[in-house]
């Protein structure tokens, strides 16, 4: 098989900027460029504050207004996103990208019956009715695995287990059997055993129907199951991406050779991470060009002053004036 | 259902238990000779005995009390000097115009109270969120009877658009004869809309003066309550699910916070009903407050003790029933006992 | 002295407009309760039948009333009545309130069982109904309006002090004084109250407004301040019948004066708490 993949989404220098860091000029996801074939799973890693969800929003067009984004493309499908208030939104928000989040509980309505809830969305992008839209919600319930499913539609997220509530969640962002799947932390929270069913269910459900998935997470082993190729963010920068394999065997950007290399089964949680010393920049203050450099044992000036472009060859790219080799 | 409102009830009880206890004491505190007081101004010292035995006022406290409640559950409320009438049949009579007043001016007030706290919800800071401040810092300082005045003044006298203050109807129309006593609906059920119209109009202005005491209160708990939710996990995957922006604002975001709102309406509710004594005054209304001003003036004291009794019952009915709707709003709601 | 005057004048203009006009306001009333009567340009109950019903103008600026007394007099006359009314009133139930809410708060069981019930039972009621129901019951006077608006503001202020009282019983020095064998009425009243003292005075200025409110209502139903002497209620309910013959001015001056005290105090809670605690301000 040699098929050219399709583009799905293609996003040039990303910059989000907040009113709080107006001072400083920082913006808190700074140059960021992404871009993600059709059907292809990717995953988005980095500590907590990183900017995964907020890239996750901007992709999603769900970004608060207190954020100011700009960037100089931002095409799915071809359309034009770019500006966030723009009326394309409608009928790709919800209906081309679905997202699930992380809390389940809540993330759903707690005084809406869940099969109301899918309801609701299924009949905003497939325009059923009454029977046709009843069996869509049984339908869209089993698929999700959701026992007894005519049960269950009557019930209240609090009346669920979290895993179910995930299912639910999935059950939404599935509604308008969308392009691409976005499950920001969507396993974070739960029990290992629900985390292991909640990401092949993912998977199962992304491969039957053809969508791209970017998978957020703190868990670099369940990146690395899951995904083809991995996107490293640190402060709202994107510091390598690169194939799973030759991003696990052999990490170019410092800050990727320290998380994968953290644990002796070559994957931790990065929230667990000791090896790297400092926490993220406070983007409040003025801070180095690679906002790396503070945290980093091989920076040098130029680390401090120039902004490393993300480069290389197509399955190793990396933002580093002193890559490892 | 029929569980959880017998379980209601009963906790309710307390509460009733208390203001009759409340009632019985204020009866006792009465200045002078109670017997006196209820035999009225008139009476000679032979009725004032007849009526301390009538009364039972001869005997202890305790049985005095069992016999005050004894009567309370047979609808005995004593008679009011100045009609004449049993207190009971008095109430009775009047009650339907007072709650039609006050229900509709409840109405009033919530539904703008929420439309207003939503748009100002919506942008924190805006022309409509100053409105909010400035309508519920005016509803806590404008008196009641003074902005019922105010009304009359400028949209009876000045303007002519609004009718005469004096009473629900017009005596150009013949009063309705239905079952209910709510004017409106007795019009509606006879189809007389003509009648229907003019109880429309001597209602407006009454019914927009107690509500301006309402709207603040329920905007601004709509208003913070839509704030906080507005941030919430839900909303941001409702949004995310492409749902059009007034299916999130209505059907996940406000009617999350409903039940916050509902008690807010009650609590408003139970303020109207002191209030509409005052609007019942101005307006020349025939309702129970207005009664209670009469009997007030008149040292009449049974027809006052009826009353504080009827708002009590009211009170307590009123705030059964929205437990009742908030539990049919939040399948979280639970009745703890 | 002048500097000083400037000073304070810069400071309140640097208040918040609501903050600003409540404390200016609240000095103009608490000058006018003290020197009012003595400074008004008529005898507020002398009745001249030859000036009746004459509008606003120089000579009466806010024209006369129907026995032809001077309502400018009479309006101005009335705030020392009015505030009296309210501020007995909101010293009873402030100090009624603070010691049966310090009670309950303190010893907890059945006391604060009970007394919780019965302030719940009272707040939810109707309250203006209540305190007609009460006023009446304790005869036509000005002491039963008192007594009246006392009891329905009460159980606001038991609420607090029992609430703050009960969650800093178990505090670190509390407990220290506790052991230190000091009885526990001090406690509370040198250990724990002193903390109360700002929240209070919020909650007294809010319940000036409504005391005021109450008690004019009362009165404007003619419970209590009996006429011919000058109060806002009355004076309101007397001018009504006018209305419908023009003369607007009879209940429309003291109608604004009352509506301007009871947002005074409403203003100058609301500043009052965003001064003590500024997180709360919006
Ligand atoms: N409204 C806002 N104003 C200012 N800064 C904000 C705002 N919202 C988010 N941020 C900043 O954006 C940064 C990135 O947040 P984001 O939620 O995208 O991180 P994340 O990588 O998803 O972290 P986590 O793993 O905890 O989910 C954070 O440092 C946060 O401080
Ligand atoms: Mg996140």
């Amino acid at each position: 098989m040699n098929i050219q993949p399709e583009r799905l989404v293609e996003l040039n220098n990303l910059t989000i900027r907040f009113g709080a860091n107006a001072q400083s000029g920082n913006a808190t996801v700074d140059h960021v460029d992404f871009h993600l074939d059709k059907g292809e799973f990717v995953a988005l890693v980095g500590e907590s504050g990183s900017g995964k969800s907020l890239l996750a929003h901007a992709l999603s067009g769900i970004l608060s207004p207190a954020a100011e984004m700009k960037s100089d493309r931002f095409h799915f499908s071809g359309v034009d996103l770019s500006d966030p208030k723009s009326n394309k939104w409608h009928g790709i928000r919800g209906r081309e990208i679905g997202v699930v989040f992380q809390n389940p509980r809540a993330a759903l309505s707690p005084v809406r019956k869940v099969g109301k809830q899918i309801a609701d969305v299924i009949a905003e992008h497939r325009f059923l009715r009454k029977q046709a839209l009843k069996e869509a919600v049984l339908e869209a319930l089993a698929a999700v695995r959701i026992p007894d499913p005519a049960l269950r539609v009557d019930a209240y997220p609090h009346e669920l287990s979290g895993g179910m509530c995930q299912r639910i969640m999935m059950a939404i962002a599935l509604a308008g059997d969308p392009a691409l799947l976005i499950a920001d932390e969507a396993t974070t929270g739960l029990d290992t055993t629900t985390q292991a069913a909640i990401v092949s269910l993912l998977r199962q459900q992304a491969e039957a129907r053809h969508m791209a998935c970017l998978f957020i997470s703190h868990d670099l082993a369940l990146a690395k199951d899951f995904a083809h190729r991995i996107i490293v963010m640190h402060a709202g920068q994107i510091v390598e991406e690169a194939s799973v394999d030759r991003l696990f065997t052999s990490p170019r950007h410092p800050y990727s050779a320290a998380l994968t290399k953290a644990t002796p089964a070559n994957a931790a949680t990065v929230s667990e991470l000791s090896g790297i010393p400092g926490g993220i920049p406070d983007l409040r203050r003025s801070v180095p060009a690679c906002r790396f450099a503070g945290r980093c044992e091989f920076a040098d000036t130029q680390c401090w002053t120039e902004r490393p472009e993300l480069a290389g060859p197509p399955d190793a790219l990396v933002a580093c004036w002193r890559p490892l080799s | 259902m029929i569980k959880l409102f017998s379980s209601r009830l009963l906790l309710a009880l307390p509460n009733l238990l208390g203001v009759v206890i409340l009632i019985f004491i204020l009866t006792r505190m009465l200045p002078g000779d109670p017997a006196a007081y209820f035999a009225g101004p008139a009476a000679t010292q032979k009725s004032i005995e007849e009526v301390r035995k009538q009364l039972g006022l001869d005997r202890s406290l305790p049985e005095q009390f069992l016999t005050y409640v004894q009567g309370l559950f047979s609808g005995d409320l004593g008679r009011s000097l100045t009609s004449g009438q049993s207190v009971l049949d008095d109430l009775v009579s009047r009650v339907p115009a007072s709650l039609e007043l006050t229900l509709l001016a409840l109405a009033l007030a919530s539904g703008l109270g929420i439309l207003l706290g939503v748009g100002a919800s919506l942008r924190p800071g805006g022309g409509l969120d100053r409105l909010c401040s400035v309508v519920s810092i005016l509803g806590q300082a404008v008196p009641t009877f003074f902005l019922g005045l105010l009304l009359v003044f400028v949209f009876y006298y000045k303007l002519g658009w609004a009718p005469a203050p004096l009473g629900r109807l017009d005596i150009l129309y013949s009063t309705p004869d239905g079952p209910t006593g709510f004017w409106i609906v007795d019009t509606l059920v006879a189809g007389d809309l003509d009648t229907l119209s003019g109880v429309l109009r001597q209602l407006t202005l009454p019914v927009v003066t107690l509500a301006m005491f309402g709207i603040g209160p329920v905007a601004r708990m709509t208003r913070a309550s839509m704030i906080e939710v507005l941030n919430s996990d839900f909303i941001r995957t409702a949004r995310a699910a492409g749902l059009p922006p007034s299916k999130v604002l209505w059907t996940y975001a406000f009617r999350s916070i409903a039940v916050p709102v509902l008690n807010t309406v009650g609590m408003v509710l139970s303020f109207l009903l002191g209030a509409n004594v005052l609007v019942e005054k101005v307006f020349g209304w025939p309702g129970i407050g207005a009664y209670a001003i009469e009997s007030v003036l008149a040292s009449d004291f049974a027809p006052i003790q009826g009353f504080v009794l009827l708002m009590a019952f009211l009170y307590v009915a009123i705030n059964l029933a929205i437990d009742l709707i908030a539990l049919s709003l939040d399948p979280r709601v639970k009745f703890d006992g | 002295m002048a500097e000083a005057a400037l000073g304070l004048i810069r400071k309140i203009g640097n208040l918040p407009l609501g903050a600003a006009f409540s404390v200016v306001m609240f000095a103009v009333l608490v000058i006018l309760a003290a020197i009012g009567p003595y400074v008004v340009p008529y005898d507020p109950l002398a009745t001249v039948p030859a000036s009746a019903m004459q509008p606003p103008s120089l000579t009466h600026w806010f024209g006369t009333d129907q026995l032809g007394r001077d309502i400018f007099s009479r309006t101005i006359t009335a705030t020392r009545i009015d505030l009296v009314t309210a501020l007995s009133a909101v010293l009873i139930s402030l100090v009624t309130g603070t010691t049966i809410g310090a009670v309950a708060g303190w010893s907890g069981r059945w006391l604060d069982a009970v007394s919780t019930r019965v302030f719940d039972t009272i707040m939810a009621f109707p309250l203006f109904a209540l305190a007609v129901g009460i006023a009446a019951a304790l005869g036509n006077s000005i002491s039963s309006v008192i007594i009246a608006t006392a009891i329905v503001n009460m159980p606001f202020f038991a609420r607090q002090v029992r609430t703050e009282v009960n969650r800093r019983r178990s505090a670190g020095y509390v407990e220290a004084a506790r052991l230190a064998r000091i009885p526990a009425p001090k406690i509370v009243a040198f250990h724990i109250m002193p903390n109360l003292v700002p929240p209070l005075m919020v909650q007294s200025s809010l319940n000036m407004g409504w005391a005021i409110l109450n008690a004019a209502g009362l009165s404007f139903i003619g419970l209590g301040i009996q006429p011919p002497d000058p109060e806002w209620g009355i004076m309101v309910a007397d001018g009504a019948a006018y209305m419908f013959s023009g003369e607007w001015w009879v209940f429309l001056f003291p109608g604004l004066m009352l509506m301007l005290a009871v947002l005074t105090f409403t203003l100058l809670g609301d500043a009052l708490r965003d001064w003590l605690d500024p997180r709360r301000a919006s």
